[in-house]
């Protein structure tokens, strides 16, 4: 549906030049909630900002139901207001002198593909009870709440009834808990159109919970693409890793070859551990990635079970959990503890792990 | 590539398979290097800004091209070119009169910001930081009073203060006994005087805004480490208001370089010119023909200076990071308690309001009710009448105020829609060297009107004479108005836009219009409150506008004040004052719908 294919842009200032997107390419098939997923800088807007048409990128192309929209090498072109693409900003954008319905209203009566003044009645009744502000109708829109301005912002990108939705950071102007609440009645939203989205954040929980598809982006280039569960389960590199919810990283050195079920050895300072390769072949100097929650007091009796002893040095009640830092030789580790049964600060603890939680993996992104 | 139709814009569409809405836009020559650099939106409406923009950058920037072409030629303008020289520089120079006149000018502006200080640095410190009450009443006095012309006050003064038939001086002669006049209007300090009292409101105003950008925690540590009052005062209020008084300083400065009005009013009959005084003398002599090279060196030599102070007032805004804690946001400044002194501050603003405006209108208006100058006594009284009003000569008046009229609404129109196309290439577009356009704008600020309006004569008589004559129409007034007030529209229109999220655009254009939809249906509605204002703002000075108008003025493109100008250099001052108050009185109403205006837009500076 959406097939991003060797896009590059920079940006030039007086200064310098940055390199914001870097030969990325990726492609969105029909009907998938597709998450750019990175740290600010890191290219994710300004990709979806060249999907959307709003940047022009230096190289690359961009098709959209398999024509091209935007390519350097056949020169084409397509302006931003011809594609027929509907956008969520991070600030809604919301026009302030106009009420809701005219809000809505704006690309049928305007757009390109201009609808009869009957239908528009129709069509924007309908979008804003989707999104359930159709008592809101003629208010005007700046005395929405920012959750209402969040669901206008959609309803008015979907109005036009579009094939491709593209969602720039749209839930980090809201308050926790509404954002939340928005997260789950997003996903639903999309998911009952059918529409292919492309989907902006920085925010993991967003794109574990929304996602069909995450890519992982960092200075310009996608780092690892997959589903939320291979992305969490089986980062490709520390950068995701650590990205990705919290993890212990530990340089080591692989000193065997991967067994029969793919583990390995690895030295790391204080000793060996057996850890799994998911990101394929790994040899030489790599990082061992460790999820603070995979850290067990109790040994669970797997086979290739790592046990680290240290000295549990901090420990911090955060509620349905404890917090703790424990030290194994020179190495903090971060430790995840239910609050019953978190030891005494200063006491030795074992810490028990499994061999497919111990993530070896390439240090550089 | 050319197998497709050519749409409007000179580009070739390329018929492509896949989503009929999608239609590709291929460039006739394929891997153009304006790939990247060209307009996001290829519509014609951000062409036809562009070009707009272009060309009157294009045309401000020629004008003082020109001028310094002209300065440098041997002989007229209108002789085959024959050598280039430093001949009019040096009869500037040598001319005692002219050389008199620079030094005049310089003298006039430095009393003018000193009395425009004198008053306007305490109203502003009244109104911002003290407990003062009645300060919308206030601001909307003083922002007004930018607005009583110059040419009337300069009248009023000269009544009062004239050294043979000014009323204090006759009192002081006739009734106290003095042998000679005590105060003589008609000197270089007499005129800087009234010229500083009618700019005192723009150094409120601007100096106004800078302490209301300063925080107050500053001056409330200072209070703690111990300081007193004046030593606040002295070592941290002024300290940090000091690059934005110093900004109002020099913008004053470069008004007082080439105030006509009141060096015109009171100076010119006696034989005291400043610059624009003299400028004009040098364009229209008596017994002479214009001495076009000679105004074209002054003007240069004028330019110069204005420049000079430009780079410096850029500098201050550079090194401005310096100043960092005085930021836009709006403080809740610390207010000080008047107390008891609550009079003597009413006493200052007072006493400023009687000088600046009271006295001098109410002399205006009772020199129009008399055959001839007068002091008040029981035979003045009996001899009032309206005959100065009925004497009015209403062919040349209606011409005037037909043309005013005209004026007054084309030139706020024009102005903002220029503006509008200025600040969207500039703050929006994606043109290559956007950034020289604002600079450009920027110009008629740094450069005093009254060049721009010579500049527009000399190409008027010289280089369009043939191609489009329109010297002596009132387009060419529209012109240099245009030229003359688009500072001040783009600085509004910039600083609006700034604030407008660029989202509200984008969102407009992922819905799937084109720049001229967005500009007329998102853009200038959200803009409409400062247009409004901006629009009677202009329409109100160029109601009132002199100086630009009398350089280019004939008989067939008159405007009201060029009427009561020529009433007073003729020396009939009972029409002059007649035809004044008329004026101002036709200010009232669209005066009336300003203030309306500001209220309900909330817009509150100038």
């Amino acid at each position: 549906m959406i097939e991003v294919e060797h896009l590059s842009l920079t940006y030039h200032s007086a200064k310098q030049t940055h390199l914001a997107v870097d030969d990325v390419s990726f492609t969105v098939k029909q009907g998938q909630f597709y998450t750019l997923l990175g740290p600010s800088g890191c290219g994710k807007t300004t990709t979806l900002r060249c999907v959307a048409g709003l940047e022009r990128p230096d190289l690359g192309e961009i098709r959209i139901d398999g024509a091209p929209v935007s390519s350097s090498n056949k020169d084409v072109w397509i302006p931003p207001n011809r594609r027929s693409i509907g956008m969520v900003f991070q600030s809604y954008a919301i026009w302030p002198h106009m009420t809701v319905f005219e809000n809505v209203a704006f690309p049928l009566r305007y757009g390109v593909k201009k609808v009869s003044g009957r239908d528009v009645r129709d069509r924007v009744q309908k979008a804003l009870d989707l999104v359930q502000l159709g008592h809101l109708a003629d208010r005007a829109a700046p005395h929405l709440s920012g959750g209402q301005q969040q669901r206008l912002a959609l309803a008015r990108a979907f109005v036009m009834e579009p094939k491709v939705l593209l969602l720039d950071e749209p839930l980090s102007n809201l308050d926790a808990k509404l954002r939340e609440e928005m997260r789950i009645e997003l996903r639903h939203l999309v998911k009952s159109m059918g529409v292919t989205t492309i989907f902006v954040t920085h925010e993991q929980i967003e794109a574990l919970t929304l996602s069909d598809v995450i890519a992982v982006m960092k200075n310009g280039k996608i780092v690892q693409e997959g589903n939320p569960l291979d992305i969490y389960q089986r980062p490709a590199n520390a950068f995701v890793a650590d990205f990705i919810g919290k993890s212990n990283l530990v340089p080591g050195t692989v000193t065997t070859n991967p067994s029969a079920n793919g583990i390995v050895r690895v030295d790391c300072a204080w000793g060996s551990l057996a850890c799994s390769a998911p990101s394929g072949s790994t040899s030489g100097a790599i990082m061992v990635a460790i999820r603070p929650e995979h850290l067990e007091l109790t040994p669970s009796g797997s086979a290739d079970e790592n046990v680290l002893v240290g000295t549990l040095e901090a420990a911090a009640f955060v509620g349905n959990m404890t917090d703790c830092i424990v030290k194994v030789g020179q190495t903090s580790f971060k430790v995840q503890l239910h609050p019953d049964r978190t030891p005494v600060v200063g006491s030795q603890v074992s810490l028990y792990i499994a061999a497919r939680h111990c993530l070896a993996m390439r240090a550089d992104a | 590539m050319t197998d497709g139709p050519v749409n409007r814009d000179g580009l070739v569409l390329r018929p492509q398979g896949g989503g009929a809405a999608i239609q590709p836009t291929a460039w006739a020559k394929p891997g153009r290097i304006s790939w990247r650099f060209i307009m996001p939106k290829e519509d014609p409406w951000a062409i036809v800004m562009v070009c707009v923009v272009g060309l009157f950058s294009l045309f401000i920037l020629s004008i003082p091209v020109i001028i310094i072409i002209l300065s440098f030629r041997e002989g007229r303008p209108i002789d085959p070119v024959s050598a280039y020289s430093f001949m009019h520089y040096a009869s500037v120079f040598t001319d005692p009169v002219a050389y008199r006149a620079l030094i005049n000018t310089i003298t006039f502006s430095l009393v003018t910001l000193l009395v425009a200080f004198v008053f306007g640095l305490p109203a502003a410190w009244l109104v911002e930081r003290t407990d003062l009450p009645a300060k919308p009443l206030l601001y909307t006095l003083m922002t007004l009073g930018i607005l009583l012309p110059g040419f009337a006050t300069a009248m009023g003064w000269l009544f009062m203060l004239h050294p043979r038939i000014g009323l204090v001086n006759v009192f002081f002669m006739r009734v106290v006994g003095f042998a000679e006049a005590p105060f003589n209007i008609a000197t270089i300090v007499g005129m800087g005087w009234v010229q500083g009292l009618s700019l005192a409101p723009i150094a409120f105003i601007m100096t106004a805004a800078v302490l209301r950008a300063i925080d107050p925690a500053l001056e409330e540590s200072a209070q703690m480490s111990g300081a007193n009052f004046f030593n606040i005062i002295r070592k941290v209020t002024l300290r940090l208001a000091w690059p934005g008084i110093l900004a109002a300083g020099i913008y004053i400065l470069t008004i007082g370089f080439a105030a006509f009005d009141v060096p015109g009013i009171i100076g010119m009959s006696n034989r005291i010119f400043t610059f624009s005084t003299y400028l004009l003398t040098q364009l229209a002599p008596h017994d002479d023909l214009p001495h076009y090279g000679k105004a074209a060196a002054l003007s240069t030599v004028v330019m110069a200076a204005s420049g000079l102070l430009a780079l410096w007032y850029g500098r201050l805004q550079s090194q401005a990071y310096r100043y960092q804690v005085v930021t836009g946001k709006g403080y809740r400044p610390r207010i000080l308690g008047l107390g008891r002194y609550v009079w003597l501050a009413w006493l200052f603003l007072g006493v400023y309001f009687l000088l600046s405006k009271f006295l001098p209108l109410l002399i205006v208006v009772w020199a129009s009710a008399l055959p001839y100058f007068q002091l008040p006594s029981e035979n003045a009284f009996k001899s009032m009448s309206w005959s100065n009003f009925e004497n009015i000569p209403w062919d040349m008046t209606l011409l005037g105020l037909r043309n005013t009229a005209i004026l007054m609404v084309l030139v706020p129109t024009i102005t903002l829609a220029c503006a509008v196309a200025f600040s969207w290439v500039v703050l929006r577009s994606k043109v290559p060297g956007r950034l020289a356009f604002d600079f450009v704008a920027f110009l008629p600020h740094a450069i005093p009107n009254i060049v721009f309006g010579v500049g527009i004569l000399l190409v008027a008589l010289f280089l369009l004479r043939n191609v489009i004559p329109f010297y002596g129409t009132l387009w060419i007034l529209l012109f240099v108005f245009v030229i003359g007030r688009i500072s001040y529209a783009t600085r509004m229109t910039n600083s609006t836009l700034i604030q407008v999220h660029k989202e509200l655009e984008e969102a407009a254009t992922m819905s799937g219009v084109g720049t001229g939809t967005i500009i007329r249906r998102v853009l200038l509605p959200i803009l409409a409150p400062t247009m409004i204002y901006a629009w009677i703002w202009m329409a109100l000075l160029t109601f009132r506008e002199l100086t630009l108008a009398v350089i280019l003025t004939t008989k067939d493109n008159l405007t009201l004040p060029v009427v009561v100008w020529s009433m007073w250099s003729s020396g009939d001052y009972g029409a002059a004052s007649a035809i004044t108050l008329l004026l101002i009185c036709l200010m009232v109403p669209l005066t009336a719908f300003y203030w309306w205006a500001v209220r309900k837009t909330g817009i509150q500076t100038t």
